[in-house]
């Protein structure tokens, strides 16, 4: 709670941002609520349908094959993003030469544009000609494994999850490398004269302290992952069949390639309400382990002193 | 001994997966020098011969260059847009005695889940009444919008570790809300602000799905969309030129992140840190 | 409490004023330039194609002759997906450009039955034109009760082009017969070569293999009906055409459902597949290794029985111009006369298929090959292939598009593939 009680001010400062914000998202929402009671093919009046929408789409089987295919997208691409960013960051902290230059060519595939990453993981993937990742499976030795991953059902989903994870991780190694940087040398210093293991130091004082920083980056890759849609669309935009349909291709599909405003809008709010979910139990996680932080904090602080006292 | 090979594994674990980062850029770069039949043919060969041809061509017409511009008016515009409108936000709703900011914080904090593609028709159809389809605002206005729930967030979270007294001290001297703001408030939160401007600048660059939903108009293209331009007849795609495009595309962002790298990695840290 | 609900009403407010006050400045803009016309094609033709080209310079033509006063815009999406995607979202907006393109889909049919196209087969026959234009190529713009709304600037035949190297080395004709074909393509396979390479990523490719039975079975009359909920995918003709995709699928390259036109076609002119289907759109990437001999082309196969001649199979006229019939005043119509009566020489001079009658220019040099093709193209016979995606719903499209990737790769039965199309149909006719 902050300090300034000036009221005319508060809305001079709040209202700009606010209305940007009500403007280019609330407004669509609560059109999209509107329009996913109606049935509307885009052309004519629109017809107040009720409920109809939702129940189609809770008898829909490829809405439920997108839901769980959005998952296990969510967990390949989060995990690769936090654990592989977060695993490299720390080795870099044990770098002493070329951080800089390491740091920076890491951070390079965020700069490319999405058509050109998805052509590329496209000849990666394919077998006629040969790509590279099955070039490489079959110079080690690992022949039998050659496939075309994007054309197989069993494989697609990886294969299209794979490339947004990849594009960001070096981006989040970047934020790691910093919180791990400027923790400061003291606190683990001490625990290092008191013999506690490179490990140890890791997991049981540098992790803890970098703990806000991880529930932010998870947010953010929460929240790109549930956006994600432009790798899968341009690689599979949803194939084949339905193999690697995402919650958003198929409400991008229903609306746009089927004509289906009304269905695609019902699709759309359910992505909102599954979001609000998501966005309710970080914030949960975060102000409670928040508060246990700045309980933590204190604690140390007091130690410190003590120690400086010694 | 124990120690020396670890090392030796930490450097080869670092320099493999710098291969993995770095290799596509290359790629980028050779395969906008081949011809397209070699290049679909033999993605991952050496080039056999190498031609210019694919730049001449996407360089002859001179679009690529108005679709750069477009894309820099876009992206500089919303980046001030998005660093004004949320520091300024973000201030209002963690510095202010105000009742309901908690309020408006959630939902603010709400929007960053919501995918972007749901407001594809009902702003099309907005600015279709407004008439300002085909303008950079229009890509501005989502974009903004879009980018301030975490922005915001990042803002208010910084705002934290600005001590409330600083303030206070500022307002009983007579300071004003906005000069307390302008002077002492904002000056602190660079790093939030770098880190905003790094992440959403490439974003913004690099965004296709609102560009290819409100332009049509070919004075108006973005870069993500110019891209597209050598789609040919029943979807055959002249690589070679669309390589050339993008490679042409992605140096000034390549450029000004190598000049700005500094800033931008310690702005990150000091942003993810601190705010 | 009551303070942050009276903020957020007048922000409301201040939206919907927003809003409304807006809505009506467009207007008025447009009386302003009251005398420069400007008419907008919103187009989806290669950027700096052939068409583009032409079109770009006929305008330019005619525009000069109006002194300055008459002006055309191209908004060029080549992107087809993208195109689809931006025009469907302008009309829904309300917000239909003078021009458009649009294949005769029933998509095309809803604008007609809203009466926001105009009728281009009156326009034609009012004006004296209509005979001035290849018969198919018009046909092929006509929904099925005969109407047309819609204006074709191309005209193709497709056709499967073989590696006559390949073929003679295994001793292979070009088949004449279904069952020759698939002869072929087992003895390829056989001896470990892809027998044909298929775009899989534009789905339409694929989707024509479903279509080749059905065509010499029913001519068009099988996907009319089916359109139409009187026939059914899980028919005897139907599933006999997805047993052919089924089988079918499996000569075609590995990983076909992620490869792109461009890899595709790469891989035939390459010599790392047999065969390769494709329109004469891309006589400019066949000529040479037609020339040199190791290339060459056959029309679709036929069957016992068929109903259909050898000389009839996929033509199609490409996607057609169509107005808006609220625009479409005199000077837009007399535009359109104008490109009518100049367009086929130039097109043609751009070594392509005019669907409008013309002489060749005698200062162009064409090549054997599109001589042939050419003469191929005055002796096909009354019917043709129309693509299925013409004529489906988009949604049953979608479906079928999607799904027959399955299908062809051996991952879905053909039970399941004609249920799902049969479903989305009875959903569309519901």
């Amino acid at each position: 709670m902050g300090v300034i009680r000036n009221k005319k001010a508060f809305l001079a400062f709040l209202l700009p941002g606010l209305l940007f914000y009500i403007l280019a998202v609330f407004y669509p929402i609560e059109e999209s609520i509107r329009l996913s009671f109606m049935k509307w093919g885009g052309i004519g009046k629109k017809q107040f349908v009720g409920l109809e929408n939702y129940v189609t789409m809770f008898h829909d089987e490829v809405f439920y094959k997108a839901f769980f295919n959005n998952l296990i997208y969510l967990v390949i691409v989060v995990s690769m993003q936090l654990l592989i960013g977060l695993f490299f960051a720390i080795l870099l902290t044990y770098m002493t030469k070329h951080v800089t230059l390491v740091k920076t060519l890491y951070y390079v595939p965020c700069i490319i544009t999405t058509v050109a990453i998805t052509q590329l993981f496209r000849s990666m993937y394919s077998t006629e000609p040969m790509g590279l990742l099955n070039q490489i499976l079959q110079k080690v030795g690992l022949g039998g494994m050659v496939t075309s991953w994007l054309a197989k059902v069993s494989t697609v989903l990886p294969a299209v999850s794979i490339p947004e994870g990849w594009r960001f991780t070096g981006m989040y190694m970047v934020i790691f490398y910093a919180a791990l940087v400027s923790l400061d040398p003291s606190v683990y210093e001490a625990a290092k004269i008191d013999g506690a293991s490179e490990m140890q130091i890791l997991f049981k004082i540098k992790m803890p302290l970098i703990k806000d920083i991880i529930l932010l980056t998870l947010t953010m890759c929460l929240t790109g992952a549930l956006r994600g849609f432009d790798i899968p669309f341009l690689l599979t935009s949803g194939g084949p069949g339905n193999a690697s349909e995402l919650m958003s291709t198929y409400m991008y599909k229903k609306a746009f390639s089927s004509n289906q405003y009304g269905y695609g809008s019902t699709l759309a709010v359910f992505i909102i309400i599954e979001s609000i979910l998501v966005v309710y139990i970080l914030r949960k996680i975060f102000t409670s382990k928040e508060q246990k932080e700045e309980k933590r904090i204190e604690k140390e602080r007091i130690r410190r002193n003590r120690r400086g006292n010694h | 001994m124990k120690k020396k090979i670890i090392k030796i594994i930490f450097a080869v674990l670092i320099i493999l997966f710098l291969i993995i980062q770095i290799y596509p850029v290359i790629w980028l770069f050779v395969a906008s020098v081949k011809p397209t039949v070699e290049l679909s043919a033999a993605p991952f060969a050496f080039p056999k011969s190498i031609t210019l041809e694919n730049f001449s061509k996407v360089l002859s017409d001179g679009k690529i260059g108005m679709y750069m511009w477009n894309s820099l008016k876009v992206t500089v515009i919303s980046l001030i847009l998005i660093v004004v409108l949320s520091s300024t936000a973000g201030y209002a709703l963690s510095k202010f005695k105000v009742r309901g900011t908690k309020t408006i914080y959630s939902f603010f904090t709400f929007g960053i889940m919501v995918p972007v593609q749901i407001t594809l028709i009902p702003l099309f159809i907005f600015y279709s009444k407004l008439g300002i389809l085909n303008t950079s605002f229009s890509l501005i206005l989502p974009q903004v919008g879009f980018a301030l729930p975490l922005s915001v967030m990042m803002f208010v979270s910084f705002y934290e570790f600005v001590p409330n007294e600083l303030i206070e001290a500022a307002v009983v001297d007579g300071c004003s809300p906005l000069r307390t703001f302008i002077q002492i408030v904002f000056p602190l939160a660079r790093n939030t602000v770098i880190t905003i401007a790094s992440m959403y600048s490439i974003l913004i660059w690099n965004d296709f799905i609102f560009a290819n939903t409100f332009i049509s108009d070919t004075s108006a293209k973005t870069v993500a969309m110019g891209l597209k331009d050598y789609v040919g007849a029943f979807g055959n795609v002249d690589w070679g030129s669309t390589f050339a495009a993008i490679a042409i595309s992605i140096l000034p962002p390549l450029v000004i992140y190598f000049a700005l790298n500094k800033w931008v990695t310690a702005g990150m840290t000091m942003g993810a840190t601190k705010g | 409490m009551k303070k942050r609900m009276m903020s957020i009403l007048l922000l409301a407010t201040m939206v919907t004023g927003l809003i409304a006050g807006c809505g009506s400045t467009k207007k008025e803009a447009k009386n302003d330039d009251d005398d420069v016309v400007t008419v907008t094609w919103m187009t989806s033709r290669p950027v700096d194609g052939e068409i583009d080209q032409v079109m770009h310079e006929i305008a330019d033509q005619y525009s000069k002759e109006k002194g300055g006063k008459w002006k055309i815009e191209f908004e060029t999406t080549a992107d087809r997906p993208s195109y689809l995607q931006k025009l469907k979202t302008l009309i829904a907006g309300g917000n239909m450009p003078d021009i458009i393109d649009i294949d005769a889909d029933p998509y095309c049919q809803e604008l007609v039955d809203a009466g926001m196209l105009v009728d281009v087969k009156q326009f034609l026959k009012d004006n004296d034109r209509y005979d001035d234009f290849y018969p198919i190529a018009l046909k092929y713009q006509e929904f099925t009760d005969g109407s047309m709304y819609t204006l074709p600037l191309e005209y193709h035949v497709e056709m499967t082009w073989y590696n006559k190297e390949i073929f003679e080395q295994y001793n292979l004709t070009p088949p004449t017969t279904m069952d020759e074909w698939l002869n072929v393509c087992k003895t390829l396979k056989d001896n470990g070569i892809t027998p044909i390479s298929v775009d899989g990523v534009d789905r339409w490719p694929v989707q024509r293999y479903l279509a080749m039975l059905p065509f010499r079975e029913t001519g068009n009359d099988f996907i009319i009906n089916l359109r139409d909920g009187k026939e059914k995918m899980d028919s005897e003709t139907g599933r006999e055409a997805a047993e052919f995709m089924k089988e079918m699928g499996q000569y075609f390259n590995d990983g076909f459902a992620a490869t792109d036109y461009a890899t595709a076609q790469s891989m035939f002119l390459d010599g790392k597949s047999a065969m390769y289907y494709i329109g004469d759109w891309e006589i400019g990437a066949m000529q040479d290794a037609y020339e040199q001999g190791k290339i060459d082309y056959f029309y679709l196969p036929t069957i016992e029985g068929a109903k259909t001649q050898p000389n009839e199979f996929c033509i199609n006229s490409g996607i057609g111009m169509a107005f808006n019939a609220e625009t479409f005043d005199e000077k837009t119509k007399d535009f359109i006369l104008y490109v009518i009566d100049n367009y086929g020489k130039l097109y043609a001079g751009k070594q392509q298929m005019s669907p409008i009658k013309t002489d060749l220019p005698d200062d162009v040099e064409y090549s054997d090959l599109y001589l042939k093709i050419q003469e191929d193209m005055q002796s096909t016979g009354e019917n043709f292939l129309k693509p299925w995606d013409t004529y489906l719903d988009s949604n049953t499209n979608t479906v079928m598009q999607d799904n027959l990737l399955l299908l062809a790769s051996g991952d879905l039965s053909v039970d399941d593939f004609c249920k799902l199309v049969d479903d989305s149909i009875a959903e569309y006719t519901k």
